[in-house]
């Protein structure tokens, strides 16, 4: 048979620093994350209308650096953060068991650490988009809409910092909650419905014992009521739950390191038996 | 330095044996891995990979423990059996990707992921890879197993549901890529393709190597054993009984009117006596097909089938 193909030649060139090489792949996981139609649905949504009304109402001086205002923020959003964490996130780890690529990053000199790091990053700048920056949007507007004075930034910035530490929070349980469901179910579908049902069904649970006992601390359940609760003592509101606002922080936190175990189990000590 | 050693490697999928005490050492060239489904091949690749980490033994590619290497990994050209593709993406963009995940600079991984396509002949080629017959995709899998530059290439199966004209653009692309100096290690259960491929021939069977050597030694061996032949012949059920009468072999098996298989533990005696049965006897023979060479025939004896 007569060969027409071109020859094998070494590739001489060096190779970029692995710091590179991270930036591209976070780029790109990006690029692929936030170009899914239903992302974009659900961000265009959030922002119309949710974030677009409160930026227009930061431009009142009476709203503008209200701590109250800014925690329920979080509170109207939730629905979204969850319909895109589930969009955005499902897929992060488990697609690539899916059509098994995920080979072909450990076979191209990839670590492990740095492609869940790599892949981690995605999540946490494509979840950020809800959880962090609409607030920098709003403080930002209020500061322009005022009088810029420096007095007033000293007062209020501490409401910007409320809220980015929430926003952290929330962002980084997001971030390692869908990154373990992905792995651990490895199935893009399962991966979406657990994340959405993970939040309505710790609620929906915890309000059915709360309404059968009575017991405050039934809302510890509820993975949206631990935000909201480190959210008003984060805020300096009145404690409207029956525990300290500790609590909720270390469940939140507990959750936190679950997820990162399952997806450090996943990825470091099972095998890729694909 | 051998390209692989493996001491006494094991490898346990809850109760099932993967690997059975295995120990080989892999020369430079093209090894093969011979062995019906189940017989280890696939769970041995995966070791040599780096995916999955042994049980018990000890395991070296290119002088170093696989599991988790990264540093490894990048000097090894890994085509699994599964279609690991993202089949929405147009072949050069997965190169592409592929290529700057390795650490190749934009312009660089350009060059280099249309030079491999072109390797695997599949320049030009613009539509999604899911669209691609199985023999494309084999090929795309190559080429990005060519990405970064190996020294050693480990396929796993690659001939499985390729057409022949494809198996044979494989072959001539792997035994290129040899004489270029990448060490390959291919496992398949088609023989046929092995024996016309690889150097050294590593023969397994429920986790555990036979026999290995390089093609001729394991003829060699196998010849002191039995020896089968065809024989097309103008009375096959004439001659299978004479020779059955002069005790010169084991087992007789007229396939048709005019071919004959026999098998036999003295072959010399066997071949002294078909010149005589055809001028003495006037029994006329129009081919012998020794198929000791045949790595089938090797196989099917060592494993007792």
């Amino acid at each position: 048979m007569s060969r027409f193909y071109a020859r094998y030649s070494s590739w001489a060139g060096l190779r970029t620093s692995m710091g590179k090489r991270m930036s591209f792949f976070i780029t790109h996981g990006l690029r692929r994350a936030l170009r899914s139609k239903w992302a974009i649905l659900v961000l265009v949504i959030t922002y119309g209308l949710i974030v677009m009304p409160r930026v227009f109402a930061a431009m009142n001086p009476f709203f503008a650096f209200d701590p109250l205002s800014y925690f329920s923020l979080y509170d109207e959003m939730q629905l979204f953060i969850m319909l895109y964490a589930a969009v955005i996130g499902a897929g992060i780890i488990a697609s690539d068991f899916n059509d098994k690529s995920i080979v072909l990053y450990f076979t191209k000199g990839f670590s492990k650490a740095g492609y869940a790091f790599g892949k981690l990053s995605v999540l946490f700048l494509s979840f950020s988009l809800v959880t962090i920056l609409p607030l920098i949007v709003i403080f930002a507007v209020a500061l322009i809409s005022s009088d810029l004075g420096l007095d007033l930034i000293r007062d209020n910035i501490w409401v910007l910092a409320a809220g980015l530490s929430l926003g952290l929070l929330v962002t980084l349980l997001l971030t390692t909650l869908t990154a373990g469901l992905s792995s651990l179910l490895g199935d893009v579908r399962y991966a979406g419905a657990s994340i959405f049902a993970i939040f309505f069904l710790s609620r929906l649970v915890s309000e059915i014992l709360l309404s059968i006992n009575g017991n405050e601390h039934m809302k510890l359940i509820s993975l949206w009521d631990n935000l909201s609760a480190v959210g008003t003592y984060l805020f300096r509101l009145d404690n409207p739950y029956g525990f300290p606002q500790l609590y909720p922080f270390l469940v939140i936190v507990g959750i936190i390191a679950l997820s990162s175990l399952a997806v450090y189990y996943i990825l470091f000590k099972k095998e890729l038996s694909l | 330095m051998s390209v692989v050693e493996a001491e006494s490697l094991s490898k346990w999928y809850g109760e099932i044996i993967g690997l059975n005490s295995f120990t080989a050492k892999m020369g430079h060239g093209i090894t093969g891995l011979v062995g019906p489904n189940g017989a280890g091949k696939t769970t041995l690749i995966r070791l040599l990979s780096g995916m999955i980490k042994q049980g018990k033994g000890d395991l070296k590619v290119l002088g170093m423990r696989p599991f988790n290497n990264p540093e490894l990994s990048s000097m090894i050209g890994y085509c699994p059996d599964h279609e690991n593709l993202y089949f929405r993406m147009k072949p050069l963009t997965f190169l592409h990707y592929m290529a700057r995940l390795n650490g190749l600079g934009t312009e660089e991984c350009r060059k280099r992921s249309e030079r491999c396509l072109s390797i695997v002949g599949l320049s030009g080629e613009n539509r999604p890879i899911g669209t691609f017959s199985k023999g494309m995709k084999q090929r795309i899998k190559i080429a990005q197993a060519l990405l970064n530059d190996p020294k050693l290439l480990i396929l796993d199966e690659p001939f499985t549901g390729v057409d022949p004209v494809v198996r044979a653009n494989l072959m001539d692309i792997i035994r290129d890529l040899s004489h270029q100096g990448i060490d390959v290690v291919i496992s398949s259960h088609i023989l046929y393709d092995i024996e016309r491929l690889a150097d050294d021939v590593l023969l397994m069977n429920d986790g555990k190597m036979l026999l290995s050597g390089k093609i001729g030694e394991i003829v060699d061996i196998v010849e002191d054993y039995t020896h089968s032949i065809i024989i097309n012949t103008s009375s096959a059920r004439t001659l299978g009984s004479r020779l059955f009468e002069e005790g010169l072999v084991d087992i007789v098996d007229v396939r048709s009117p005019n071919e004959l298989f026999v098998r036999t533990r003295d072959p010399n005696s066997l071949y002294d006596f078909l010149p005589r049965a055809v001028l003495d006897e006037g029994i006329a023979i129009e081919k012998l097909t020794p198929i000791e060479n045949d790595l089938q025939s090797i196989f099917e004896r060592v494993v007792g089938k």
